[in-house]
């Protein structure tokens, strides 16, 4: 080893009591008068430093820091918010769980009425929902003379099976508010306030060309028409259409809303059904309310081919109107669980009682003037009943005037609260650092004592320690007499 | 026991564990922050504010040297104050002239020094030190962080860490060495 090796592994202040010994470096200091200095140096450096950390810091912040679990769990319990509670008791678990099985019951429910849904969602339903007979004999006979009713008079003709001149007159009635051909057509059952979308004729028709209504091929197309009229209408409309507004609440009983009506091409029925004639694909029902109409419905059956209209509400097979489905209403603010505070037996809550450590400790006793033996048996009482309080759950109560202990019990013992009896006199002191000395006798060296480490050591409790401080400007020095250790108080030379 | 012993004990309510824990670090950490802002209030404050960050976060330790975590928020408080304040003018930057260069400080120190004179110049000389330089040297000889514990407390890579204190203690040294100065022309007047 060189003198910068050496010197390397002094920098760090850490490592200087391997450095001490690790023969290697010994061997390199004994014969290198630079690097013996070096070192008397480093260790004089780091002596200096560990003198100054153990610089026993004011007595009151001693007791506010140890006062800090108490306050600290004391505080938590008194701001612990609802959410915190979750976890120290079952039963908001079960309740959460009891309202999602309820809200799946309730969903279930809801998708699984077959009444709820007048509006087939796939080709089977929409075969469903194609003119029944009873709606076809309710349509056929309805006498409607002119005007609306003639569009629709030449639906119940291709409904029938009569092919018929399309009779969709251009200028159908051009209601502003979207108010479109009346549903006599649709078997005059149709109350008012609701669209009945009915195929459109066919351009064959227009054309003058006589078509075969159990044609497939003029079934389909249509079909493909009125939904391409339908769905201009729709995008026309909504482009001019003043913005819905926003988040409106439904009025009480809320009645789930119906989903639209999209005309789709129908498949054609099987030929082979008896007691059916194909025809075309009628009587898909649909909601004014969810069209937004700003030109008139004639204009976009004018555009394409002439798509009627009808105002109506939601048919189901026998022709009414379904009745509203009610939802549950929210359950009143009074019948609702509350949350339960936290349980006694909870080993968070807060025990300690509200007298906890004061801050303001040490400030008293400067003011007052007391001498480091109040502060120490403050310090005691305080943190005692604190302890006592907080941490240890079962144990017997000690006496409030309890008889001072004997001067042969001073001997200390391990720590532990019981153990540690009423203030002694200043010159006790002397004594419990003797008994102290006495007791660990092999690591006692001459010299200043460094009390600190003692109770790092666990020789002592940091109550001790408040309770052996010197006063200021004094430490603690064990002296040897023949074979027993006496301590005394040195003054510290300025 | 080992101060991560102890904390295990006092999270788990031991309130002799807790009080072990400050008989440990609370002195160190408030002469920290007293050799760091001068202010004694302040400094008792501090130290409390790093105990109470340790209780209140006590679930975020699991692993890891404790003095490291106890010093790192030791630190961090410690720029934060010093953000709240403007900087001080320090010696550091500028430090005395010293008599006689020849003459080596560990020369000087182990024939002039007893312990208590030391302190007493560590005391005079610290607060001369540069911000950085202070913080280097409180944690390194104060905390009594290795080199890679420095690294990790102040978030720097280790080679850094062991520049950074090797600058501090020469400018610590040159100090030394001026208030030893002082100290001898005081003695001779």
């Amino acid at each position: 080893m060189n003198c910068e090796e050496f010197r390397d592994r002094l920098g760090d202040p850490t490592t200087l009591p391997e450095v001490e010994t690790d023969d290697e470096a010994m061997r390199h200091v004994a014969g290198c008068e630079p690097c013996r200095s070096w070192l008397a140096y480093e260790k004089q450096l780091a002596g200096g430093f560990t003198q100054m950390g153990n610089r026993q810091p004011p007595v009151a912040l001693a007791d506010r820091i140890i006062g800090i679990p108490a306050a600290e769990l004391r505080r938590r319990g008194q701001s612990a918010p609802w959410w915190r509670l979750w976890r120290r008791s079952w039963w908001p678990a079960a309740l959460a769980g009891g309202a999602a099985v309820l809200f799946l019951a309730v969903s279930l429910t809801w998708l699984t009425a077959p009444a709820t849904s007048p509006v087939p969602a796939g080709p089977r339903a929409m075969r469903a929902a194609a003119p029944t007979p009873a709606f076809e004999e309710k349509a056929a006979p309805a006498p409607s003379p002119g005007g609306p009713a003639a569009s629709t008079e030449a639906v119940s003709d291709t409904a029938a099976g009569t092919p018929a001149e399309p009779a969709v007159p251009p200028t159908a009635p051009a209601n502003p508010a979207g108010e479109s051909v009346r549903a006599a057509a649709a078997g005059g059952a149709a109350p008012d306030g609701m669209l009945a979308l009915t195929p459109p004729a066919e351009p064959a028709a227009q054309a003058g060309k006589k078509t075969s209504p159990a044609s497939e091929d003029s079934s389909e197309e249509t079909s493909a028409q009125a939904t391409t009229a339908f769905l201009l209408a729709k995008v026309e409309s909504a482009k001019d259409a003043p913005p819905a507004p926003a988040l409106a609440l439904p009025p009480e009983p809320v009645s789930l809303g119906l989903p639209k009506a999209i005309p789709l091409p129908l498949p054609p029925l099987p030929k082979s059904a008896p007691g059916r004639e194909p025809g075309p694909a009628a009587g898909v029902a649909l909601d004014s309310a969810d069209v937004l109409y700003d030109i008139s419905p004639s204009e976009a059956e004018s555009a394409d081919g002439g798509m009627p209209i009808v105002r109506g509400r939601p048919l189901d097979e026998e022709g009414e109107t379904p009745p509203p489905i009610r939802v549950a209403k929210a359950q009143p603010a009074e019948t609702r669980p509350r949350l339960a505070p936290a349980r006694p037996a909870d080993p968070f809550s807060p025990k300690v009682s509200p007298s906890g450590p004061s801050a303001s400790r040490g400030e008293r006793l400067l003011r007052e003037g007391a001498g480091e033996s109040a502060a120490g048996a403050m310090a005691k009482g305080k943190a005692e009943s604190r302890e006592s309080e907080s941490f240890q759950v079962a144990r017997a109560p000690a006496p409030v005037f309890a008889p001072p202990p004997p001067r042969s019990a001073l001997a200390l013992r391990k720590e532990t609260a019981d153990h540690r009896g009423a203030t002694p006199p200043r010159d006790d002191r002397h004594e419990k650092i003797e008994a102290v000395m006495q007791e660990h006798r092999g690591d006692i060296r001459e010299g200043p004592l460094d009390i600190n480490q003692w109770v790092i050591s666990d020789w002592i409790s940091v109550k001790e320690r408040i309770f052996l401080a010197p006063p200021p400007n004094f430490r603690w020095v064990a002296v040897k007499r023949g074979q027993r250790w006496e301590a005394s108080l040195q003054q510290i030379t300025p | 026991m080992t101060p991560e012993e102890l904390w295990r004990e006092a999270t788990r309510g031991s309130q002799s564990a807790w009080e072990k824990l400050y008989a440990m670090f609370g002195g160190r950490l408030y002469q920290f922050f007293l050799k760091n802002t001068s202010r004694p209030e302040l400094a008792m404050d501090k130290t409390q504010e790093v105990f109470e960050r340790l209780f209140r976060h006590r679930e975020a330790f699991h692993t890891g040297s404790l003095k490291t975590w106890i010093f790192h928020i030791a630190r961090n408080l410690l720029i934060d104050e010093w953000r709240r304040r403007p900087r001080q003018e320090v010696l550091a930057d500028n430090p005395p002239e010293v008599a006689d260069p020849s003459v080596r400080v560990e020369d000087w120190v182990v024939q002039k020094l007893d312990r208590e004179q030391m302190i007493r110049l560590l005391d005079t000389c610290l607060p001369q030190l540069s911000e950085d330089d202070r913080v280097v040297i409180g944690l390194s000889y104060l905390g009594g962080l290795s080199f890679p514990e420095l690294a990790k407390v102040m978030e720097i890579p280790l080679g850094t860490a062991k520049t950074r204190v090797r600058q501090a203690r020469l400018r610590l040294d040159r100090l030394l060495m001026a208030g030893l100065g002082r100290e001898g022309e005081k003695e001779v007047a």
